[in-house]
Parts: C-alpha cells; structure tokens; sequence
C-alpha cells in the first residue's frame, strides 16, 4: 500500500503539463482543468453572485472565458488563483448587469435573513453557515465572502465593487452581525 | 397471543439477519422510453435486459441485512445505488441485481469487483468496473466499456455506430461488423485485443503495438509502415473505409480475426 | 444582552488585528467591565472559526461541462506565446527536440478513458484544512498568496489515501485497491519500457498515441484508487 502512496506523489509535476496541453487547444486537458477546479469556482459563484440560482450558468461562463484567454494564464501554483480572480470578475460584472436592470434591491430567494429586526427562526435553531450566509443581503453578503471567506483586504473590496474602504468595513461588521444573530448564541 | 410471539419470533430473526441469507428485492418504477438508468455497486452481479415496457423492475437479493439499495431520480433518469455501511468492507456480500429496462433508454453501471451482464439494450451502454468482466450482448448502437481487470467481451457489435473499449490489464473480445461507419477505440495495456470480423468488411484501421504482437486474417491489403523497434503498427484499409477503428495495446497481443 | 454599539466597530478591528496597541488596550479595559461585549466578541471568534472550516469547493448540481464543450470550438485558446516560433513538429504533442536526451512526453487527459469520469478528480465534500495525521492543506485563497489549488486539493486526496491506509479501517474494497496497485505497475513499467527504447534512439519519433494513452491510463487508475476512497468518505458523511 506504501507503494501506491508513493505512486499518488509522483503524480504532481503531471499537473503542469496539463496547462500546456490545454493552452495548445487540448479540449480533453481543459476539461480535466475544469474538473480539478469548477468546485472552486462554482463555489465563489454561488456564495457572491446577486441571483445565487445564476451560479452554474456563471461558472460556465467562467470556464468559456478562461479557456479565451488561456494564452495568458500562468501556470503552477498560479492557475488557481487566476482563475478565482476571473470568477469573480465574471460574477461581479453580472451582478452590475442584473442590478441595472431590477433598480430595486430584492430580497434573496431564501429570504431567510430580513433585513432589519430580528430572525425569524425558531429560537435554538442553529443555522448552517452557508445557508445563513446566503442568506445575507447581497451587498453585505459579498464583501463577507470576499474578505473572510477570501482573504480580501478592504482597499481592494473596495476596488472590485465599487465602495470606499470605510463602507467596505461597514458592510462586514453588519454582516457579521447578522450572521451571529442568524446561527444563535 | 400466538401470533405476537410468532411476530416477535421472527422480527428476531430478521434482526439477527439469520432468517435470509439475504434481502430479496422488488422494485418497480415508471420511466420514459429513453430514461438514463444509473447503477452503482461495490460487489455482487449485475444483469440488465432491455425490455418493451416503459418501466424498470428491479429484483434479485441485496447482500445482507446492512445494506442499503438507495433508488432516486424521476422517469427520465433513475439512479440504483447498493450502499454499504460504515467501516471495514473485507469480504463483502455482494448483492445480485436483475434489471429490467427499456431498450430504447440509456445504461450506466458502475461496480467495483461486480461483473455486468447487459443484453437487450440498443441505445447507449456505458460501463466501468475494476474488475468486474462485462459481458454485452444485443446489438446496442453505442458502448463505452471500461475495466482494469475484468474481461471485456461484446458479442454483437452489428449496429454499433460508436464503440470505445479501455482495459489495462484484462482482455477485451469484440464481434463487430462496422456496418453503420462510425468510430471505434479499443485500448489495453497488458490485456490482450481480439476482434472478429466477417469477411466483408468495410474500415479503416490503425492498430499500434509497443511490444505486443498483431496477427491479422486479413492479409491482402496490410501495409506494416516503418517500425520504431520494437513497436509495431499496422494500418489498412479494408472494402471501401467508412468506419474507423483505432487499436492500441502496449504488451498484449492484438488479433484481427475474420469469423 | 446587546453588546455596546460604539464599540462593534472597535470590537470587529480588534478581531481583524487592525488596532493598534494603546487602542487594543482600551478595548481590554472596556471589556473587563462588559460581559455583552466580552460575548459579542467571543461569538465573532467562533464565527470567524466556522468561517475558516467552510468548504472552499461546492461542486454544482449538475455537470456543467457539455454546456462549456459546446461553446469551446467557437472560442480558440490562446496560444503561448513562447511556443510560437518553434517547428511544427515540436509544437505538436510528443514531438522529440533532438537535442534533448530526454523524451518530451506529453500528457492527454482523455474524457472517459479506462475508467469513466462522472464525478471530479478529487473527493467532493469539504477539503478539511486538518486531517489525522497529515499536515494542514493550504487551500487557495483567491486574495491572498495563490497556492495551486489543484495541487493543494490533489495533496488533501492524497493524504487522505494516507491517512486511511494507515489507519487500522481499509478503504472500502481492499481487494480492489490491490488491483489498481497491480495495474499501476504494469502501466509504470510499460512507460519505462518506452523511455529505455527512446533514450536509445535518440531523434527518433516516439509513438505518441502509444505515450500519452500510458500516462492517462496511469492517471485514471490513481484517479480511481482515490475515488474508491471518497466514496467511502462520502457515505461515512451521509
């Protein structure tokens, strides 16, 4: 059994020969790219998109993109990054769109945090994490995601959705708030 | 009160798992003509036949006590899972399943250790296996067989239109006639490749071995291009071309026979 | 209890280390004396910690990838730009450099080759940052230092693979896992059968179906053997 440890290792430096396949137009060496990495990618989808029930047709999207500009990626350790970074440009930009189009702020489709007041759960419940922050107001909800989920620092929150640091910061206490307010003591 | 000990008596029993040596199974549900059917099991059989009716019936004998035959999805898609508990799986007793389908649908089955028998089926058969044999009969039009051990045999491969066969170390054995063109892929590493073929036939062929040896009937037409010792190729034409069919073995022995 | 309104601002930067130390020790003070506020803080500590244990990974409910092949032909990839001056023949996958005595060999992850692809190259379900016996796996942050994810997750699978191999429960099937280790080594000695052949014949062209079918072959069998081991994972979490 050692031996198949051992094996299991080796097989890393095979990892970079996929992006060179895949960049020379490989669509088997993409796929398995897109295998080893939509989890990720459909999960910032999913977690920062204003309509969370876009997330899958986004990820596709992040996928057809990436593959575009594929000449451009770097390879190695780099790869994931690159593409999270694209996925959140592909989500972010659509938020913009759908934003533009329904002037009015509405609820997420769970509806399971109001936006004031209290929660409406039963009390004891102890919500999951991921629902609760789905539940999230979508604002509050991305630069939750982005800066503890993510690691993003405020300035460059800021940058990506258009906010001054000072609000950025403000959107994640309130976030916060809620959240702890959501999943109970 | 003789009735209650009898039902306690027994429900005992069926605890202890001593009353049947395993648990039978019946299962019916509807589906569409062309429903996708998924199996997943570790070990036991699998036996699939394509049937007339717009339903699945599902019989045959899960191991024992502790395992749990999970079915969900619609008439559109159907998946049929065996799960096993928690823990150690030495010596697992397998479950035998017996599947009643539509032939017009599409069959997915995936085991462990399981063989899988398909007959009767004429759209789409994918199956994958350690090393479990897969047996297919009956004409289907599609076939995506993979295995790392087991033995792979397609007895009528006539109406196949798309055919890819992977095996590494176990043997693949085809009858096929390439009568509706398409393309076929056979590949193994170790495990050795036999096609059988009638005597007209109409394909083109690439067949490529590392250190494994080709033995062809069909010997008028076969050019042997330059070799790269000690790997040998072969390729040709036979009848007017149309299907495609690409072997590749890197040790075993590749036979092209005509039947 | 409420904690103090004017303070969560404070009680947040605090949390985040973006305090400086005479305003850290003005928030100890006020919190020696505000058990609402010594509350809120220790519940964002706890959130923070459920938080780092999210999964980074939520695969979709549905394969997405037919809906992307689809578009991919419309689309071509962009070629490096490196490459672009070489030779045709080099350009192309397993072509030989003739200086190198190496075999450039080339790996073609096909769709469904040995074993059918159905579900992702790695375990789905939370890629936990602690597993018994193994290091952290660093996961991919996408603002922060980029690890390679697909790296980290294949580590984590690997350690997995470790982790239960060693441990006294074997994976669900032994047996089959003896098998792929079998395999494994047919493939393995199948593929240095052919670099001893092309290391001997240097500049002559190497069979690359031949090639690339043995590295995929290898990579599908390993794929599997850690497959077999999520599968097992995954119903322990059901």
């Amino acid at each position: 059994m050692q031996a198949l440890a051992d094996r299991l290792r080796e097989m890393e430096p095979a990892m970079a020969d996929l992006l060179d396949e895949a960049q020379r137009g490989d669509a088997a060496a993409f796929e398995t790219l897109y295998r080893l990495h939509v989890g990720r990618v459909h999960a910032l989808c999913r977690r920062l998109a204003r309509d969370p029930g876009r997330a899958e047709e986004l990820t596709q999207e992040v996928f057809l993109r990436a593959w575009k500009h594929l000449g451009s990626c770097p390879g190695g350790e780099a790869l994931a990054g690159w593409l999270c970074r694209m996925a959140i440009h592909v989500v972010l930009s659509d938020n913009r769109k759908l934003r533009r189009r329904f002037w009015r702020e509405s609820p997420p489709a769970d509806g399971v945090l109001p936006e004031r007041g209290g929660f409406q759960a039963s009390p004891g419940l102890a919500l999951d994490l991921e629902r609760a922050v789905a539940g999230l107001p979508p604002g509050a909800r991305q630069v939750f995601v982005l800066h503890d989920v993510e690691g993003f620092r405020h300035e460059e929150i800021g940058r990506l959705l258009g906010l001054s640091p000072g609000t950025s910061k403000a959107q994640l206490h309130r976030a916060r708030r809620l959240l702890k307010e959501a999943l109970g003591s | 009160m003789k009735r209650v000990l009898t039902a306690v008596f027994l429900s005992t029993l069926v605890a202890a798992g001593t009353l049947w040596a395993g648990v039978p199974i019946n299962e019916r549900r509807d589906l569409n003509p062309d429903a996708l059917v998924e199996v997943e099991l570790v070990a036991g059989t699998v036996s699939v036949t394509g049937w007339e009716k717009s339903e699945m019936e599902l019989t045959g004998t899960l191991g024992d006590t502790s395992q749990k035959l999970e079915i969900s999805g619609g008439k559109d898609r159907l998946k049929i899972e065996v799960k096993l508990p928690e823990g150690e799986h030495h010596d697992i007793e397998g479950s035998d399943l017996v599947l009643r389908v539509p032939r017009g649908g599409r069959i997915s089955v995936e085991t462990v250790s399981a063989p899988i028998t398909v007959s009767n089926m004429k759209a789409r058969i994918e199956l994958n296996s350690v090393s479990g044999d897969l047996d297919v009969k009956g004409s289907p039009r599609e076939a995506n067989l993979n295995t790392v051990s087991g033995e792979i045999n397609l007895e009528d491969g006539a109406s196949l239109e798309n055919a890819e066969l992977n095996s590494v170390s176990g043997s693949i054995d085809a009858n096929l006639d390439f009568r509706s063109g398409g393309s076929f892929e056979f590949n193994s590493v170790s495990g050795a490749v036999t096609l059988r073929l009638p005597a007209k036939v109409s394909a083109e062929f690439e067949v490529s071995t590392f250190s494994g040896s080709i033995t062809s009937d069909f010997g008028d037409e076969p050019i042997k291009k330059s070799s790269f010792l000690p790997a040998e190729e072969l390729e040709f034409t036979l009848g007017s071309g149309g299907a495609r069919v690409k072997v590749n073995s890197f040790s075993g022995p590749v036979k092209i026979l005509r039947e | 209890m409420k904690h103090c309104a004017d303070y969560e601002e404070r009680l947040n930067d605090c949390l985040d280390g973006l305090l400086s130390p005479p305003e850290r020790t003005g928030v100890e003070r006020h919190l020696e004396g505000c058990a609402s506020c010594r509350e809120f803080l220790a519940a964002m500590r706890s959130l923070r910690e459920r938080t780092a244990s999210l999964p980074r990974s939520l695969e979709p409910e549905r394969d997405l990838w037919p809906g992307i092949r689809e578009g991919l032909p419309a689309r071509r990839a962009g070629l490096p730009k490196s490459r672009a001056g070489f030779p045709a023949w080099a350009r192309g996958w397993g072509g030989l450099m003739p200086a190198a005595a190496s075999v450039v060999l080339v790996i073609l992850i096909a769709a469904a080759v040995v074993i059918g692809l159905r579900r992702s190259a790695v375990p789905r379900g939370p890629v936990e940052g602690g597993l018994p016996g193994a290091g952290t796996a660093q996961v991919a942050r996408a603002g922060q230092e980029p690890l390679e994810m697909a790296e980290a997750e294949y580590r984590a699978a690997t350690e997995k693979l470790l982790a239960a191999l060693r441990s006294e429960r074997q994976g669900a099937s032994p047996e089959a896992l003896k098998v792929i280790e079998e395999n494994l080594r047919i493939v393995e000695n199948a593929i240095q059968e052919i670099r001893r052949a092309a290391a001997g014949h240097p500049g002559r062209r190497v069979d690359e179906r031949m090639v690339t079918n043995l590295y995929r072959t290898r990579f599908e069998l390993l794929r599997q053997a850690v497959r077999l081991f999520a599968r097992e994972g995954e119903e322990k979490q059901s």
